[in-house]
């Protein structure tokens, strides 16, 4: 028999930089978190809870900054940690992504592979894309058994030609379809929000 | 680090733990749910619950076997959301195989008379999901029964789409099916929805395509019978079809069944694909009265062809299937050419599906109708540029089946194009191109010969970092060829002032293996006639020798192939200079490698340096230039289209003639019996060994001009791998050797077919390259066909092979597997 | 004609979320044949077509609402274009019935994704149903007469 903690707390993560996600803080914890202003300058939340129209579940939240995205997913991937990363559903990462970054696959390859299968890998990208670099709004970098999804959080559109939805309401997706611990998934009692 | 709270989480991670351990024990969901359905004790909303959990782990692809049994309790309970979920799990997870249908058979019996029209609906939905042959026959009387009593268009759909599939599993259901249940229902206006019609059409495309089987089990007991019975008393249905679709697709009253101005696309398409079969059976059996439908048929597909709104998904849907039909039946040429058109303007259209989709049909069609596919060569040509793919990948194979002498400098330009602007990720479609390249040039003997060549070494610098020996000595073969000798040694020498001056380095890369490799072999077979020509700067006697050893120094371990190039130009070259420095460093190479930790370039390298040794007079016999190739003919291919026949003067040769490229450590031999007295094999099959190529490839391309039949024969040297009433087929293994195995397969038809069609299969780690069909893919009795298949790759060779085709106007298909005992 | 193999729902995550199976497949097989499509499908650029060649067949898809739909087809029979047109009938199909259907809605209400499949769709994989109001109403009907079976159950 395992004892184990439910994996139920999901790490946001801001850059430190106030040029991009640190000046992002208090807003993207209010529209996802739904936190007031106040709790939003906490670190650890305990006892939140996450809605949808098919189920609700408690989670606890852990909102930290860096400086340098690597050198912090570098710490979190150290063995002492490995207890945090057991019971984390997910992470997000606020910051400006720089396509153009050296080695920006190989650290996406590494935010994706550090926790287990099951989790959520979301880097909130800070930056205005521009159409012409090509820069697919959708972008998910496919490992093994885990994934790292880009999120553009400046984009202006909320759904694309595909239906797919964009910015916050993606990001809300994603946790929404994550399977937590103790969620039983098919209850089939279709509620309709009227 | 600073800033960072991680240290803080982590504390509170571990003082949540401590109240954790008398918490939660997480489980595999499965495993509750297994010891709960066990629980006879559970209420049945409980049940019911634990049954949808167990089919969420169904959707996750975990093991769901355990609940089987209580997928039929549920079945079996009076509550209707039971029911429902009860079925649904039974489609998802029972299958026709198994044990358990039989105790499916008396609730599918109770609930197929149940009062309840949808408890009546999930039951046939259900039977036709899980129908065995044994359930089609034992529950067939219960959906007939639903058929003559019930009005409601709901119940009779789902009653025919059950029907449909039971006589699928079942063929002689067709003596107790009742046709004129559906003659008269298709009277009944008031019952034929949509849903009614695309189940009627599902019928008949059950009895369409059951029949010839039926047919032949009631001739096998009794040769005399009257087996064209139910397909001549649903010809009555005919005409009522024909106007069903004529006015679906004219008019469009029906808001529901509307997309895009489009009506009801599915249902146009099911019909024309009915009627398609009908016409096809109807023929075979020779029903009387049809071919008065035949010309409206015609008609009707001229109409939809011209009239159908092309712009859309929906309708070029429509227009597919259209085009399919025509070709299927063969219709009359106007037709054909109409259908051709339609396809082009697929191509020329911006929706990627249909460019996909026309190339596709145009491919197949272009024996039917060359001249007509021919027309749209503007827009084959802009597909070549598609960046997608799957989409180049079908242009090429059209381009170079429609690729004739007249069009051939054109669409070779566009070829060329395309190989600029090919990636690494383009490979096989490069490999693709250069061997039909090849093919094309051998086959379309009139064309400029100079010209070819020079396509050829430009293709090569093009490409040369891409493709594999086997397309390089094709390449190889044809400078060999090459019938002015004068030209090619101009040739020859442009391409060594690319690769030997240091100014043009950037023209070729040094991973162009390919160029690198056609550019030793040159200096070996022409360096001679090349500094006969002069020398300058850029071309000398040091400049050939120093790029050899160049080379040389170059290759590692991983490229013992070009060494072995390289070996026998250092050998022949040696015997074309004077300069003794050079030759010293030449002969250097070869000492060098005597002691070679590769056992056949330690051999080569021994023998060399024995030649190396001889006195000149006896060099120069054996290191002769290579007589012209020949590649080996098919008897039946007329004598004017094969000029690669080896000359007169080649046939003089002396036999010691070292007729080495020198790129095949397996098959090549020592270089003259003066140093070693093993038999050696023919010059020319030893070629053909290096090779790999038997000339089977000038066939391939001349079958697509060649419309007179001509009479092929089984080599007696072939295999049968498959027996049936209808066809023989025998296959003969050509060559297998250096990953690459070269087979024909023959069929030998025993009656007339039609619309001949081979599906090959080989294991995952080999590819598999077929060649069309040869002479035709129709055959009459006793004809012979035949189709070159190319297998690279690795492992045993094995091959599974489905025959689809035409016979008495029904498709038929068999299928056999053969195992080779050669292992490429 | 349309005449499907398979018809399975992936999410862009590549995660499976509905398979259907029309043609009898050894259990080995459809772990292969998923195993393979997702990354197969996941990896087409946008302006790709929507056909892959897989295996003995081809696979036809469409991309929406954060789930890929993809069909596996027998190139003889089916008609690829038709392909699209029925996984866009579905798809507008559940949008209707559950009002901008998401990837959520799949994963909580799969039973409801496989009953309108199969108003749709016949077990032999060809269309049973054009009309989308015919399935709407057959499947609501059905939906109705479960919640009224609920009552009675609470009642009595």
């Amino acid at each position: 028999m395992t004892y184990a903690l439910p994996l139920n707390k999901i790490l946001v993560a801001f850059s430190g930089n106030s040029h991009d996600g640190c000046s992002y803080r208090t807003t993207l914890l209010q529209d996802l978190f739904d936190l007031d202003a106040q709790d939003a300058q906490e670190n650890i939340l305990k006892d939140l809870c996450w809605r949808t129209r098919y189920y609700e579940c408690s989670f606890d939240l852990y909102i930290d900054e860096f400086e340098d995205f690597e050198e912090w997913l570098t710490e979190l991937c150290l063995q002492e940690f490995d207890e945090l990363r057991e019971v984390l559903a997910g992470i997000i990462v606020v910051a400006d992504y720089d396509p153009e970054h050296e080695g920006k696959d190989i650290i996406l390859q590494k935010f994706a592979n550090c926790l287990g299968q099951g989790s959520f890998n979301v880097w909130c990208n800070t930056k205005v894309i521009s159409e012409e670099k090509g820069l697919d709004a959708n972008y998910i970098l496919h490992e093994e058994n885990t994934e790292a999804e880009m999120v553009e959080i400046q984009c202006e559109k909320d759904i694309n030609e595909y239906g797919e939805k964009l910015g916050l309401k993606r990001l809300k997706e994603i946790i929404d379809i994550h399977e937590w611990d103790g969620v039983l998934m098919p209850s089939c009692q279709i509620k309709f929000p009227k | 680090m600073a800033g960072s709270s991680l240290r803080s989480f982590i504390k509170d991670v571990r003082s949540a733990k401590t109240v954790a351990e008398e918490r939660a024990i997480i489980t595999k969901a499965s495993a509750k749910i297994r010891t709960k359905l066990r629980d006879d004790h559970l209420p049945q909303e409980k049940r019911r619950n634990n049954i949808q959990k167990l089919l969420y782990l169904y959707v996750l692809g975990e093991k769901t076997h355990f609940g089987q049994v209580e997928c039929i309790n549920l079945i079996a309970s009076d509550d209707f959301a039971d029911k429902r979920l009860g079925y649904l799990a039974a489609t998802l997870l029972l299958d026709g195989t198994q044990d358990l249908l039989t105790l499916l058979t008396n609730l599918l019996n109770n609930d197929l008379s149940h009062p309840n029209r949808y408890v009546v609906s999930l039951a046939l939905t259900t039977l036709g999901f899980l129908s065995s042959s044994e359930l089609a026959r034992d529950l067939y009387p219960d959906v007939e029964n639903i058929l003559n009593r019930s009005k409601d268009p709901f119940l009779v759909k789902k009653a025919l789409q059950c029907v449909a599939k039971l006589i699928l599993k079942d063929a002689t259901l067709l003596e107790v099916f009742q046709p004129l249940y559906l003659v008269s229902l298709l009277q009944n206006r008031s019952i034929c929805t949509h849903g009614v019609l695309l189940s009627i059409t599902k019928v008949l495309q059950s009895i369409l395509s059951s029949y010839p089987q039926y047919q032949n089990s009631i001739k096998q007991e009794d040769s005399t019978a009257d087996v064209s019975g139910i397909v001549t008393e649903l010809v009555p249905m005919m005409p009522e079809l024909l106007t069903i679709l004529q006015n679906l697709n004219t008019k469009n009253f029906e808001p529901e069944f509307d997309i895009q101005g489009t009506s009801d696309p599915f249902l146009q398409c099911e019909l024309l694909c009915t009627l398609r079969m009908f016409f096809q059976v109807c023929t075979s059996i020779s029903v009387s009265r049809i071919d008065q439908y035949v010309n409206k048929f015609g008609d009707l597909l001229t109409q939809i062809a011209t009239n159908t709104d092309g712009s859309k998904n929906c309708g070029q849907a429509i227009l597919y299937e259209t085009v399919r039909t025509i070709f299927s039946l063969n219709m009359e040429q106007p037709l054909r050419v109409l259908g051709i058109n339609i396809l082009g303007k697929f191509l020329s259209g911006k929706d990627n599906n249909s460019k996909y989709v026309g190339l596709n049909t145009l491919l197949h069609v272009v024996p039917q109708e060359p001249a007509a596919v021919q027309r749209h060569r503007k827009f084959i040509s802009r597909c070549l540029r598609d960046p997608d793919t799957s989409i180049r990948k079908r242009a090429l194979e059209l381009s170079f089946a429609i690729l004739d002498e007249a069009n051939i400098k054109e669409l070779v330009e566009e070829l060329i194009e395309f190989l600029k602007k090919a990636s690494e990720d383009d490979k096989s479609l490069i490999v693709y191109t250069v061997e039909n390249l090849v093919t094309a040039f051998n086959v379309n003997q009139s064309v400029d010969q100079n010209w070819k060549l020079e396509t050829l070494v430009t293709v090569l610098k093009l490409v040369g970092p891409f493709i594999t020996a086997e397309p390089v000595s094709d390449i190889l073969i044809s400078i060999n060829n090459a019938t002015d000798s004068r030209h090619r040694n101009e040739v020859v020498r442009d391409m060594l002032k690319i690769s030997l001056d240091k100014s043009r380095q950037d023209e070729v890369t040094e991973d162009n293996v390919g160029w690198r490799i056609a550019t030793i072999w040159c200096i070996g077979e022409y360096g001679g006639a090349v500094l006969q020509g002069g020398q300058d700067k850029v071309v000398s006697e040091s400049s050939l020798s120093e790029y050899l050893v160049q080379q040389q120094k170059l290759c590692d371990k991983s490229e013992n192939k070009i060494l072995h190039y390289i070996l026998t130009a250092t050998l022949k070259l040696s015997t074309h200079i004077n300069d003794p420095g050079c030759i010293e460093a030449l002969r250097q190479i070869v000492v060098s490698h005597t002691k070679d930790a590769d056992l056949m370039i330690q051999t080569k390298s021994v023998q060399y340096e024995v030649i190396f040794r001889q006195p000149s007079s006896v060099k120069k016999v054996i290191c002769e230039a290579m007589p012209k190739f020949e590649k080996k003919v098919e008897p039946e291919v007329p004598k004017n289209l094969v000029t690669l026949s080896r000359t007169k003067s080649a046939q003089q040769e002396p036999p010691d003639v070292l007729d080495l490229l020198g790129d095949d450590a397996g098959t090549s031999s020592g270089p003259a019996k003066s140093a070693d007295s093993q038999p050696q094999s023919s010059p020319a099959d030893l070629l053909a060994d290096i090779f790999g190529t038997d000339g089977n490839g000038i066939i391939d391309a001349t079958s697509n001009k060649i419309n007179a039949p001509q009479t092929l024969q089984i080599p007696p040297e072939s295999v049968k791998v498959h027996e049936s009433a209808s066809v023989d087929c025998f296959v003969r293994l050509v060559s297998c050797s250096m990953g690459i195995a070269q087979l024909e397969l023959y069929l030998k038809s025993k009656e007339s077919i039609q619309n001949f069609q081979t599906f090959c299969a080989v294991p995952k780690t080999q590819k598999l390259t077929l060649s069309q069909i040869h002479p035709s893919n129709s055959l009459e009795a006793g004809q012979v066909a035949r189709q070159n298949l190319k297998i690279t790759g690795s492992g045993k060779l094995k091959l599974r092979i489905k025959l689809d085709f035409m016979r008495h106007g029904t498709n038929d298909n068999q299928q056999f597997d053969h195992k080779f005992d050669q292992t490429l | 004609m349309t005449h499907i193999k398979y018809f399975v729902l992936a999410s862009r995550q590549g995660k499976i979320r509905l398979t259907k199976w029309y043609y009898s497949y050894a259990a080995s097989e459809k772990e292969k044949i998923l195993k393979d499509l997702t990354p197969l499908v996941l990896s087409r650029k946008a302006k790709m077509c929507n056909i892959v060649e897989y295996s003995d067949h081809k696979v036809v898809y469409r991309r929406y609402a954060s789930l890929y739909f993809i069909c596996g087809i027998t190139p003889e029979y089916d008609n690829e274009l038709l392909t699209l047109e029925l996984i866009h009938r579905y798809v507008e199909t559940m949008d209707s019935y559950f009002g901008n259907v998401c990837e959520l809605d799949i994963i909580f209400n799969f039973s409801r994704a496989y009953e309108i499949l199969n108003e749709m769709i016949m077990c032999d994989g060809s269309i049973a149903e054009s009309g989308k109001a015919e399935v709407l109403q057959q499947v609501k009907t059905m939906d109705t007469m479960e919640s009224n079976d609920n009552l009675d159950r609470v009642l009595s």
